[in-house]
């Protein structure tokens, strides 16, 4: 424990990952500035939030649109037929696949259409919220900043780990510590201590994100809207229709959903750095081929063979989580619309990057002094 | 000279070289305009626009004097017939009785036109636009004869003797990837230099060079041998994408001058576009290199190389988002006329100076620092 508390606070007390952080906290309150921070922009969600939350003090202005807008998108479900959605994503992406593999995706959709008729007898797409084609905030949160924050994140992850596991190696004192069993198992508790530092400097920049986030955007009596509202749709793939979550989501639910995701993806990029690490042994290196690894495997989810090694290829890939953030948990990708498949994504490529830091640890503890 | 090239070799080192050279795959596959095209995304609408366009560039010249633009409308009655072959063969269209591509136009704007289609003309109208997005000979025809409609359109407006027959994509492309090309160069260099001057400082022998005159001048052939990788490097990286830029068939563009069909406007409409490109990529590596002093200094700094790493992530950050504002199509025309006419220049003027105030504070401290 002692160790664990020593190699934390080395990481704590060093300012340059501080100041990595300090700068991704800046370039996520630009980006919040940007999209729906402006004067312009705050006054004008101030006031549909009024407009939707609250009508009876709402400016005229703002409720007539806000009441056009209901009329042409609110009725979204009524019409919605899912096998007709998949026939037009197949023709816009040129991914038709067939035997099994297409069959199996129709199922899925099938599925989807189970759920858009409890979604029409529940009344769960009638819920009020901000108008999604015009303001976007789905995507703007959960797609654009969250796959910022991601990558953000990871950086400062990847560098909490290495700077602990590199550190004997670099001041010349690892001979010294692998001397000794004890000194064998201080990696351990480094990759520990790497991992929690990494966690600690991800929640700062998140909380911080979500807080500036917030703050521009009013979201008091929105929290339980769910977000298969037909409010909350946006345009997608030039095609404008809900987002079909597999479960009733609220927002305050999607957002936990999607914050245990983000975990998950640090966890296993806390794995495949410390895989690295131990088989390089050399931090620089080892910060580049991960950089490296991380674009092929980015590259390699927009790879498709029409079969089912195209689900295989995306289980085994944590990147496809990148692409298709803000798409979590809804119909989405044609191969991963299933309930669960971010956990499946999660679990398969987090045995594969347990798996391989097992071996590296195996290999490190063999080194010869 | 012998110190300089020893320093040469100890930053060239084969495993950072072997990790740029991935690293630019990747990079080029990620973001760059030149691996996509002729896909769209190029201010066109289909992969077909712009290799028309050096198909007619190839064939007539980069512009068309006015007594040639008939040639405008021999080369749209050529592309209808082939046109015209296409619909006559399709059976739905036949049913139809829509046999010409006049017809298929004008049923395509009717149908355009309406709010409601009946089941006949949904599907007459699925299969016009399967001739349009999904055939590859279809496709490519109304694509190109979009191509003449746009002409035809600047052919009107224009009060010059000549039309350019150079399209916007060229410029987005241009513009876009050298953008693209700093940042890359900014991180090769990086990748480059933070290795090997981490290195120094952990094999503690920076106090030893200061101890002695000729010592401390090692700190200049160390900064001088830093400037001649990259320049290397810059120079290599530049030569690969003028090879890339060859093999997708846009080498034709550069005999055309800097006026396109869109109304873009530059100062330097008369310089021909491989000169505007070739300044283009200049202006970007001299800002690049510039900013290696910087990449110096936090190397130099850093204890160790993952701090190099995080202190190297904002300054690159800061160098890049000014890269991105600065060379936003070079030598455009301000749109407001008040602005200062060739502003990039003054900006990298700027940076250039601000840069060497900051190499000559550096190494003013080494020459002359008490340890």
């Amino acid at each position: 424990m002692r160790l664990l508390q020593k190699e934390c606070g080395k990481c704590l007390r060093h300012p340059f990952l501080w100041i990595v952080c300090i700068t991704f906290g800046l370039f996520q309150f630009l980006s919040i500035y940007t999209y729906v921070g402006n004067a312009g922009m705050r006054k004008e969600l101030r006031q549909m939030h009024v407009a939707v939350t609250d009508e009876e003090t709402a400016s005229p202005e703002y409720e007539s649109a806000y009441a056009d807008y209901k009329k042409t998108y609110g009725g979204m479900y009524d019409t919605l037929d899912m096998r007709k959605i998949l026939e037009q994503k197949e023709k816009k992406s040129g991914y038709e696949p067939q035997g099994a593999w297409g069959m199996w995706i129709v199922r899925n959709y099938d599925r989807l259409q189970k759920r858009v008729e409890q979604i029409r007898k529940t009344g769960e797409g009638t819920y009020a919220f901000y108008p999604g084609s015009w303001y976007k905030l789905h995507s703007t949160l959960y797609g654009k900043l969250w796959k910022k924050l991601i990558l953000q994140t990871a950086v400062l992850m990847i560098l909490s780990m290495l700077y602990l596991m590199d550190y004997e190696r670099i001041y010349k004192t690892q001979d010294l510590v692998l001397a000794t069993t004890t000194g064998k198992k201080m990696m351990e508790k480094k990759m520990l201590a790497g991992t929690l530092c990494g966690l600690f400097y991800a929640g700062l920049l998140t909380v911080f994100t979500l807080l500036v986030f917030f703050a521009a955007v009013p979201f008091q009596n929105l929290w339980h809207v769910p977000v298969a509202a037909c409010m909350v749709a946006e345009p997608r793939l030039q095609m404008m229709y809900p987002f079909v979550t597999f479960w009733r989501l609220e927002q305050w639910r999607y957002s936990l959903l999607a914050l245990v995701v983000l975990v998950g993806l640090l966890g296993i990029i806390a794995a495949v750095t410390a895989a690295v690490q131990l088989f390089l042994q050399n931090s620089y290196f080892s910060f580049a081929v991960l950089g490296l690894l991380f674009m092929g495997a980015y590259l390699l989810a927009y790879v498709q063979m029409g079969n089912v090694w195209d689900l295989i290829r995306e289980f085994f890939n944590p990147t496809v989580l990148y692409a298709t953030s803000g798409g979590w948990f809804m119909e989405n990708d044609l191969c991963l619309s299933f309930a669960g498949n971010e956990f499946a994504v999660l679990f398969c490529s987090g045995t594969a990057a347990v798996c391989l830091m097992a071996v590296g640890k195996r290999r490190y503890h063999r080194l010869e002094v | 000279m012998k110190i300089l090239i020893k320093e040469c070799k100890k930053i060239m080192d084969i495993r950072v070289l072997l990790v740029i050279a991935v690293f630019t795959v990747l990079f080029y596959q990620l973001f760059l305009e030149v691996t996509i095209y002729p896909a769209g995304g190029q201010t066109t609408d289909s992969p077909y626009d712009m290799p028309f366009y050096a198909e007619l560039i190839e064939s007539w010249g980069t512009s068309l004097p006015r007594e040639d633009w008939s040639k405008l409308d021999e080369k749209r009655k050529e592309l209808e017939e082939a046109y015209t072959r296409i619909i006559a063969a399709d059976p739905v269209l036949a049913d139809a009785k829509i046999t010409n591509y006049q017809e298929f136009s004008k049923t395509r704007e009717t149908f355009f036109d309406k709010d409601t289609l009946t089941d006949e003309e949904k599907k007459i109208d699925q299969e016009l636009s399967r001739l349009v997005f999904e055939d590859s000979k279809g496709s490519k025809l109304f694509f190109e004869l979009q191509v003449l409609d746009r002409l035809d359109e600047y052919k009107n407006l224009q009060n010059e003797d000549s039309i350019s027959l150079m399209p916007g994509g060229i410029f987005y492309i241009v513009e876009k990837d050298m953008r693209m090309m700093g940042i890359l160069l900014l991180i090769c260099f990086a990748i480059l230099a933070l290795p090997y001057l981490v290195r120094e400082r952990l094999c503690h022998v920076l106090p030893l060079y200061a101890t002695t005159a000729t010592g401390r001048k090692i700190f200049d052939r160390q900064f001088q041998a830093l400037v001649v990788c990259c320049g290397f490097v810059g120079i290599v990286q530049f030569g690969i994408y003028v090879l890339v830029y060859g093999i997708k068939g846009l080498a034709v563009f550069w005999k055309g001058d800097c006026i396109d069909d869109t109304g873009l406007q530059l100062w330097c409409k008369n310089l021909p576009f491989g000169f505007y490109m070739l300044l283009y990529m200049l202006l970007v590596f001299v800002f690049v290199l510039a900013a290696v002093v910087l990449i110096y200094l936090i190397g130099r700094t850093a204890g160790n190389y993952i701090a190099g790493i995080a202190f190297a992530i904002p300054a690159c950050a800061g160098i890049g988002f000014l890269l991105i504002h600065i060379f936003v199509y070079l030598f455009q025309k301000p749109m407001d006329e008040n602005s200062l006419p060739y502003s990039e220049e003054l900006w990298i003027l700027g940076w250039i100076l601000a840069c060497a105030c900051v190499l000559w504070w550096k190494m003013h401290r080494d020459h002359y620092r008490d340890l």
